[in-house]
């Protein structure tokens, strides 16, 4: 049927994989997530903090570079130390800091709009279920988190393996790996509440409210019951703590806090779940009013 | 049930070959909490455009969305085109188009780029996506407004806009719930235009619930009433239309208390099928051998006066009325 043919028609050509549905949606959100010229360049501001540190590894093994900038080897040798910590804490730590401003701004706008404007039924009246639904949206934020947390940290261990050699490869082969699942995990127990929120609150602003809201009071109350009680539960519902205990128990250091690496994956899981579950009873069709 | 109806899961048993019929409905229930809401139903349709028709709360919309997989049946199954609901729910929805009641759109995007992404959701690459959106935008006669931002779009527009993205994988089944809601006079007329025109082409079956019979009957060849979530009645409206069963629409008066009942227990005593509009009004089918004098016999015996007599062909109205009679005989 062209332009200039106004009948009805149907539609005889291929179709994509039923499986990889879900990839429109992601498709979708990530060219509208960049469409605003603030985000592009925040995102972009992301990336600054990697450049800064591979800059440092450069110079670490570059005696040229730095007689131009007059610092001696063995000081900055002694200043950036690349090992686990660097990768840990240096890196990652603040770059999980900018990935939560991600999915702070970008969470909301993945599902509130959607339910605010009925369009689940458009979605699901399509060889879509919900899962495929939850899925795209969360392969959104996943793709933000993974840019700017494991895919720069990998490079930076890449050209780090390649400048330290093998005998410093074989020393910290555990950080690569470890990169991948604290993001990854980071990412999920971050992204899933905060699509559940948006999903109840529907309105972006709120979402983002309530949100920040449930994160700061879960600090004031963990460090309330762990003050009160001086038990290490408390930290259970600190977003703050659970993080550095997670990431702590897969990079293989010791941790800043005080509580077994098995109740931090207990309350990452808990909070997955449950986000989870609330996630499914908004994201439906239509609402039963019982 | 009446008109070409078969009785539910016959359809597996029809003879091989002849096609599947569009809705098959195999005692299919629905519950909301405690609420049953929809009871029972049995039944194949095949008609190209079938009519779904009920007051409000009938289970209409329900029906719908227990078709496009919303919904779980509490006992029983459907079928479309052969196709188990819940056990081939994702194969099925790749082959239907659905206009929702209310108002339903991605904000932030444009027309074009909305229809598009509904089109790749129902699998179609990306390319044959757009050019699909902007071929079903012109269509729907909102070739202009395609660049425009959907949630600038006035209430019409927003309601092609529904067709638009339900029509645009070419669907070979279309749900269209309330298609005409909010519609001006020209803007419906377009609407009905556009639902018959997709009827006649033949690529699509069409069901269209409304509560607006005028609509229904301008756009379906069949009509599936529903009440209170069992059928109430399920007719071919071109075979009524074509049978040119006679009706008599008569305003009575009554000379004496009770009267009018006696008279309507004596008409259908002749035979007549009787719906009863109000007080003072009734439609009669007059069964073959009875005339009107017979009519005007009974009512002098039963000293009733007809103010008023009219022969009126089979209406959906009357078809729909008749269908809503409670036992009592009163609407």
């Amino acid at each position: 049927m062209a332009v200039y043919d106004h009948g009805y028609r149907g539609y005889g050509g291929t179709l994509m994989p039923a499986r990889s549905r879900f990839l429109v949606i992601s498709r979708y959100g990530l060219r509208d997530v960049f469409a605003s010229r603030l985000f592009l360049a925040f995102f972009a501001f992301c990336f600054a903090w990697p450049l800064v540190l591979l800059v440092g590894m450069y110079l670490r093994y570059n005696a040229e570079a730095l007689a131009v900038i007059n610092i001696s080897a063995a000081d900055l040798l002694d200043f950036v130390q690349v090992n686990t910590w660097f990768f840990e804490s240096l890196f990652l730590r603040a770059q999980l800091y900018l990935a939560f401003v991600v999915v702070l701004v970008v969470g909301p706008s993945l599902v509130s709009a959607d339910l605010r404007n009925r369009a689940m039924p458009l979605y699901l009246s399509r060889p879509l279920t919900r899962t495929d639904y939850v899925l795209g949206k969360l392969v959104v934020l996943g793709v933000l988190v993974a840019a700017i947390t494991w895919a720069p940290g990998l490079l930076l261990f890449a050209i780090q393996a390649a400048l330290g050699g093998g005998e410093w490869l074989a020393e910290h082969w555990r950080v690569a790996p470890s990169l991948v699942v604290v993001s990854t995990v980071w990412m999920l127990c971050m992204s899933l509440p905060m699509l559940a929120i948006a999903a109840w609150v529907k309105w972006k602003p709120w979402a983002r409210i309530v949100f920040l809201g449930a994160i700061l009071s879960g600090t004031a109350f963990g460090e309330f019951y762990k003050q009160f009680y001086d038990s290490w539960l408390g930290s259970m519902v600190v977003a703050f703590d659970v993080t550095a205990v997670l990431s702590s128990s897969v990079f293989g250091t010791e941790a800043s806090v005080q509580m077994p690496g098995a109740a931090a994956w207990l309350a990452a899981v808990g909070l997955v779940a449950l986000s989870a579950a609330l996630l499914y009873r908004r994201v439906r069709a239509f609402e039963v009013v019982k | 049930m009446t008109g070409t109806a078969a009785t539910g899961g016959e359809a597996q048993k029809q003879a091989a070959g002849a096609p599947p019929p569009v809705i098959d409905l195999d005692g299919l229930s629905v519950r909301f909490g405690r609420h049953l809401v929809l009871d029972d139903l049995r039944g194949a349709f095949s008609g190209r455009a079938i009519g779904l028709l009920g007051p409000n709360g009938a289970g209409k919309t329900t029906l719908l969305n227990t078709l496009l997989g919303f919904s779980r049946p509490a006992a029983g199954t459907a079928r479309l085109f052969g196709m188990d609901i819940t056990a081939q729910g994702r194969e099925l929805r790749r082959r239907v188009g659905y206009m929702p009641e209310r108002d339903a759109f991605i904000a932030g995007i444009s027309g074009v780029r909305f229809v598009r992404l509904m089109a790749e959701l129902s699998g179609l690459p990306p390319e044959a996506a757009l050019e699909r959106a902007h071929e079903v935008f012109f269509y729907v006669g909102l070739g202009e407004a395609r660049y425009r931002n959907v949630e600038t779009y006035s209430l019409g527009m927003k309601q092609l806009l529904k067709l638009a993205q339900a029509i645009a994988h070419g669907p070979s089944l279309l749900f269209l719930d309330e298609p005409t809601n909010g519609l001006d006079p020209p803007a419906r007329l377009r609407m009905l235009r556009l639902i018959r025109e997709i009827r006649d082409s033949g690529k699509a079956r069409i069901v269209v619930s409304s509560h607006l019979l005028r609509d229904v009957e301008e756009c379906c060849e069949e009509v599936l009433v529903l009440n209170r979530g069992k059928i109430a009645t399920y007719c071919n409206l071109a075979e009524e239309r074509r049978a040119n069963r006679r009706f008599l629409e008569l305003d009575l008066g009554a000379e004496r208390e009770g009267a009018g009942s006696a008279f309507l227990g004596a008409i259908e005593g002749l035979g007549c099928e009787v719906a009863v509009v109000n007080r003072r009004r009734i439609k009669a089918v007059l069964p073959p051998g009875i005339g009107v004098r017979h009519i005007y016999a009974s009512a002098i015996e039963q000293d009733v006066t007809i103010r008023r007599l009219d022969y009126k062909r089979t209406s959906l109205e009357d078809i729909f009325l008749k269908a809503m009679e409670g036992d009592d005989g009163r609407l």
